[in-house]
């Protein structure tokens, strides 16, 4: 197992960076996402860390060793491509054994390995198929066996799941982070698609535009995004304008939605006004007689099946979004009671 | 049912008629007799079957066409690889241009292109007096009226055959296959052997399949290079058809040669079996 550290990484393009100047140290046995939209950097920085393009600047070690100027067939790296790159020309055995022939590995060693390897990703009774003769999940699976029979240090996988159709998807991305976890390995995960990165990683990298816009557990990225672009990119986001006040020595955000206070490590001070992030489940709905409640207008209501979303209109034209469990309640153009559940609240920077 | 056979049509008509019925009619006057009042006779014989075959002659002839296909084959395929490989992977401004160069032999017709093989090749031609002119020699270098300069200018001709299918199956290629190979552990090298070489394979058959007809069926660039000391076979059929007007036994010897050549290439289909390619 290994521990990858990333130092001030480089990557130009003509004049446009791709990757720029990014730090990042990976422990051993943890699964990190790279997230963020595309073309901001996500498989150029995977493709540094595997070798097979070279930093303009900046440093890779592995477990403390400078693997710069190394080749990627001398990385000991494991990889599984977007598009699998199964070997079209070899079973699948055969392509399980390709690694390990080029370790040298002696063939009974071989035998054993490929047909543990088939099994930990349950395609025994598969060995002797083509690639085109499977599935898209099964090709999936021997793409991800090939890369880990060699036991190699780290993991990499560039958007392994989109080519798979939805339901596929949710079922390989359990099998992989399960999977990760029975092995242990140190593995890089790149995406654009946040629920795979939520559901799977100990921490989640987001980048925008070459750089690490934030980096923490899911529940961080979600819970404490450090800006508006984080916030807007993971999830659902409402922002509210608040003024800061102090109350018993806490920071307070009086908000349209009522009063709640503020983190501790908040640095606002009173009179300030800024925007803090409320997310669509943290609402709900009641009848807009209910006491206490901050009364709107529905503008819109979709049913998507487990949650409705609503769009609500508030007393001082904010719309909020909003997401309550089951089918719609409430109809178009009715008056609504809102309700806040969330404490504290998250600011997102200052508004000007 | 009645309306797929109807949609079938055409390309069956254009199937009957421009090749069925040619080749059924080449066949058919091969077994007629020799006539001196005509191109053939009535009736059937095996006699110009019996003439080639057993003639250490045509065999000659035909062992001599078919070495030069080989070794024009085999030429292409030397040259023509790593210019597909460098049309396919080097990107970049020139590309265009470096296709454009690499195809332009297309683009002018063969005997014009063999006639400028003879310019440079021929006993007064261009490299010749360069290099008497140099002081290298004051004899003649045999460059033409040769097999070399009928393989030389055979390779040339044919090379765009060789260069375009594995172009294709390069282009088609997953560049992350090779990266798969690299990051499980093979060098360039071995991941270029055990994975894009055997991924290109088709197309390296059918550059071979078609340098290769080709080759043993040209007419104008060995008559024109070879200036008759070469001989092979087509040349002899043309003139078995046409000078001695002898149908039946032209059609015999052309249809031999294609045996000869459909054999040759039924062994090298077999030893570059695709399995996966299916
Ligand atoms: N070989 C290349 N030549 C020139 N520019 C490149 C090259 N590879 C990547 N880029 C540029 O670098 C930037 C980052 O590309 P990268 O492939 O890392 O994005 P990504 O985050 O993986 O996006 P996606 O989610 O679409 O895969 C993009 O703007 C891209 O255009
Ligand atoms: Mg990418």
């Amino acid at each position: 197992m290994t521990e990858v550290v990333i130092q001030d990484l480089t990557k130009r393009y003509g004049a446009a960076a791709a990757v720029d100047s990014i730090s990042l140290s990976i422990s051993e046995g943890e699964f990190v996402s790279l997230l963020g939209p595309s073309g901001c950097g996500k498989s150029t920085t995977l493709r540094l860390v595997a070798g097979f393009d070279q930093a303009d600047a900046g440093k890779i070690l592995f477990d403390g060793q400078d693997v710069s100027p190394l080749p990627p067939e001398r990385r000991d790296i494991g990889m599984v491509f977007q598009s699998y790159a199964l070997f079209p020309h070899m079973t699948v055995a055969q392509n399980l054994a390709f690694g390990l022939q080029m370790r040298k590995a002696p063939r009974a060693v071989i035998e054993e390995r490929v047909a543990r390897a088939l099994d930990l990703v349950r395609l025994d009774g598969k060995a002797d198929r083509y690639p085109r003769e499977l599935s898209g999940g099964q090709q999936q699976r021997v793409a991800l066996a090939r890369a880990l029979v060699i036991e190699p240090r780290i993991l990499l996988l560039d958007e392994p799941l989109a080519n798979l159709d939805a339901k596929l998807r949710d079922e390989m991305r359990l099998f992989i982070g399960e999977l990760q976890r029975r092995v242990g390995i140190t593995t890089i995960y790149v995406t654009h698609d946040q629920a795979e990165a939520m559901n799977m990683s100990d921490q989640v990298v987001v980048m925008f535009k070459g750089r690490i816009e934030q980096r923490g557990s899911p529940r961080d990225i979600y819970e404490r995004p450090n800006g508006l672009e984080v916030a807007t990119f993971i999830g659902q986001a409402n922002f509210l304008s608040a003024t800061v006040t102090v109350d018993t020595g806490r920071l307070m955000a009086q908000t349209a939605l009522g009063t709640r206070p503020l983190p501790p490590e908040s640095d606002a001070s009173p009179g300030q006004v800024l925007s803090v992030l409320v997310r669509p489940e943290a609402l709900t709905l009641t009848d807009s007689a209910a006491p206490g409640a901050v009364s709107g207008v529905v503008e819109l209501a979709q049913y998507n099946g487990a949650f409705t979303e609503y769009r609500i209109r508030l007393a001082d034209q904010e719309t909020v979004c909003v997401q309550t469990p089951g089918p719609a309640r409430h109809s178009r153009g009715v008056g609504v009671g809102l309700r806040l559940a969330m404490d504290p609240l998250w600011p997102i920077g200052s508004d000007a | 049912m009645s309306r797929r056979l109807l949609l079938m049509l055409p390309a069956a008509l254009v199937l009957i008629f421009l090749i069925v019925l040619p080749y059924a009619n080449i066949i058919v006057i091969s077994f007629r007799p020799l006539s001196p009042d005509g191109a053939y006779g009535q009736g059937f014989t095996a006699a110009n079957y019996v003439t080639v075959l057993t003639s250490a002659h045509y065999w000659r002839q035909i062992w001599t066409t078919i070495w030069i296909g080989l070794v024009t084959t085999a030429l292409a395929l030397l040259l023509g690889f790593p210019v597909a490989w460098d049309l396919a992977r080097n990107r970049g401004r020139s590309q265009a241009l470096r296709r454009a160069i690499a195809l332009s032999p297309l683009l002018v017709g063969i005997v014009v292109r063999s006639y400028g093989w003879t310019i440079l090749l021929g006993n007064n031609g261009v490299i010749n007096r360069l290099a008497r002119a140099l002081g290298l020699t004051q004899s003649i270098i045999p460059l033409m009226y040769n097999r070399f300069g009928v393989i030389v200018a055979l390779t040339h001709v044919f090379l765009p055959f060789m260069i375009l299918p594995i172009m294709g199956v390069l282009q088609e290629l997953d560049p992350a296959l090779e990266q798969a190979g690299r990051s499980l552990g093979a060098s360039p090298r071995t991941a270029f052997r055990r994975i894009v070489l055997p991924l290109c394979l088709p197309g390296v058959q059918s550059g071979c399949v078609m340098v290769f007809i080709l080759t043993i069926s040209a007419y104008v660039t060995p008559m024109l290079l070879g200036g008759m000391r070469v001989k092979t076979m087509p040349m002899t059929v043309v003139s078995t058809l046409i000078d001695a007007f002898r149908w039946p036994l032209g059609a015999a010897q052309a249809l031999v040669l294609s045996l000869c050549g459909g054999l040759i290439l039924i062994a090298f289909m077999r030893l570059t079996p695709m399995r996966w390619n299916r």
